[in-house]
């Protein structure tokens, strides 16, 4: 077996571990935004008279909180986005909640008002136009989350639909340096330097001090790994974080 | 006993002290530098005019300082004019924009020296500098595309606010092109301190040649060539903080010039007696 051979044999292996280790935790963290998505339909479904309110949304808080509270640790910030002009009383809402340092869900606060500076328009970003556009559940990110941590994450987020018509959605912050704890224990084993990138080339984490999170990858980087073709097709085709890839980074 | 008494002698150097604790933390500064922040913040717009403030202690605890500074605070932001208090069952704190700002900065301005201002300029260099090189280098097609867009608005923009708000926009996004949480905080921060100096007495051919730079910087972004960003964004920095400073020096020469009528030299003493005064009356009561 060649050496570049073995490379590439050990970076499928790596994929598919990596695979193994976290789609189980992306998946119970969409479980619970399918969840959300649910009882925002119910929601929207029930609404008698005209339409929604934002009160209306009060009935998603038990779901938000629990979430927070299961996900400890991994997710930063959890709740539903409303689509533009679907409540009355608001144009754009989120009812979005986040774990402060001291432990409690505290509420974001935007400014949703187009008119003023930090005008907080959610419709353009990834999160919100990916699964809008696809139908999918998608994983935005890495990106500097301004808004709401300040720091630099990831957003799982999955479309609500009412029927055809797109209501919002439902989406969840996972810090970058929550991941790396899952990620670096596996990358650590390899003997190449190694990094873990999204579909676009961002590095997520890697195992080598010349490639950090928020790093593009180097094009000229040895070989890739697809982390879904590492698993079978069907998973693969259901998770978001298919198209992320594991790539040798030794520049030559 | 003997370990507890020679403790007494010894204390913490200042640069230590200093670097544990950021300015604000310091007990005499931080109800200041809440008013202060409170004050940029409705200047720039990011609390509305008449807006209601919230109660005192959820104030207090959302800019997490107790009641007692918070307290301070809006008493200092009361005598600046920049809020209300109403009594009553519509009771409450109340937000009251200058009516006119460029009144207001040319104060401001005023308040700075040359060197706060240099300084200032120098900090933002580095930040802008560095967040523009790392951008150039970091940054992926979606974000250049989104930075074209951020000055397509700028250039758009037509009122003084607008201009402010798309150019904030603007400096705060390279920043997260640059994927770093902390270059963007302190782009944002920066940006709260300086933002509204900037379009002062700004006319149109200013704005051109502001477009103009904004618009390269941002192509050298996409053209992935770190060094050029970093050189083009601190010029960019260079000649605002030279604008800045002409500005601030005219103040000196208007100033000299007013003194010789009566009228601007009373209320320069005005000015000075109430500030006095305010010092004199916190030190009575402390």
């Amino acid at each position: 077996m060649s050496p570049r051979t073995r490379t590439a044999s050990e970076l499928t292996r790596a994929a598919g571990e990596l695979f193994t280790a976290l789609v189980p935790a992306f998946d119970r963290v969409f479980d619970d935004l399918d969840r959300l998505a649910d009882e925002m339909r119910r929601i929207a479904a029930g609404a008698p008279g005209p339409g929604l309110y934002r009160d209306d949304l009060y009935a998603l808080r038990h779901l938000i909180f629990d979430s927070l509270e299961r996900h400890r640790g991994l997710v930063a910030g959890t709740g539903v986005i409303t689509a533009p002009d679907l409540l009355i009383d608001a144009p754009r809402w989120l009812e979005w909640w986040w774990t402060k340092a001291s432990g409690t869900p505290e509420e974001l606060r935007v400014n949703l008002d187009p008119t003023a500076p930090d005008f907080f328009d959610y419709a353009t970003t990834e999160w919100y136009a990916g699964p809008e556009r696809s139908g999918r559940r998608h994983v935005a990110g890495p990106y500097v989350d301004y808004a709401c941590t300040n720091d630099y994450a990831v957003t799982l987020s999955v479309p609500i639909r009412d029927h055809e018509a797109m209501i919002g959605v439902a989406a969840a912050d996972v810090l970058v340096s929550s991941l790396e704890a899952r990620v670096l224990p596996v990358l650590a084993g390899l003997a190449r330097p190694v990094a873990l990138a999204n579909a676009a080339g961002r590095v997520i984490a890697s195992n080598s001090a010349r490639c950090a999170p928020g790093f593009r990858v180097p094009a000229n980087a040895r070989s890739n790994a697809v982390l879904g073709s590492a698993a079978t097709r069907e998973r693969a085709d259901a998770s978001s974080i298919a198209s992320w890839v594991l790539v040798d980074v030794d520049q030559r | 006993m003997a370990a507890a008494d020679q403790s007494l002698d010894v204390s913490l150097t200042t640069m230590a002290v200093r670097a544990i604790l950021t300015p604000q933390d310091a007990p005499s500064g931080r109800a200041a530098m809440i008013a202060n922040r409170l004050g940029q913040a409705i200047r720039l717009g990011l609390i509305r005019d008449r807006e209601q403030f919230p109660s005192e202690a959820r104030l207090a605890e959302q800019l997490n300082v107790s009641t007692v500074t918070l307290r301070d605070a809006l008493a200092r932001l009361r005598e600046q004019g920049l809020v209300t208090t109403r009594r009553g069952r519509v009771g409450g704190t109340f937000v009251r924009a200058p009516s006119d700002p460029s009144a207001w900065l040319g104060q401001r301005l005023r308040q700075l020296s040359t060197q706060d201002l240099r300084d200032l300029g120098d900090h933002r260099s580095a930040i802008a500098g560095t967040a523009a090189y790392l951008a150039a280098k970091r940054a992926m097609p979606d974000e250049i595309d989104n930075l074209r867009r951020q000055v397509d608005r700028l250039r758009r923009a037509e009122t003084a606010n607008e201009r402010r708000r798309a150019d904030t926009q603007l400096s705060i996004e390279i920043a997260a092109a640059a994927q770093s949480p902390r270059l963007t905080h302190e782009a944002l921060r920066l940006r709260a301190e300086v933002g509204d100096l900037l379009w002062l007495q700004l006319d149109e051919r200013e704005h051109a040649v502001a477009v103009r730079a904004r618009t390269r910087l941002v192509a050298t972004i996409g053209d992935r060539n770190p060094s050029l960003a970093r050189e083009l964004a601190e010029r960019q920095v260079e000649s605002e903080t030279a604008r800045l400073l002409e500005l601030r020096l005219r103040c000196y020469s208007v100033a000299d010039a007013g003194r010789r009528t009566p009228r601007s030299a009373s209320d320069g003493n005005s000015r000075e007696s109430s500030a006095a005064k305010r010092r004199r009356s916190r030190a009575e009561s402390s």
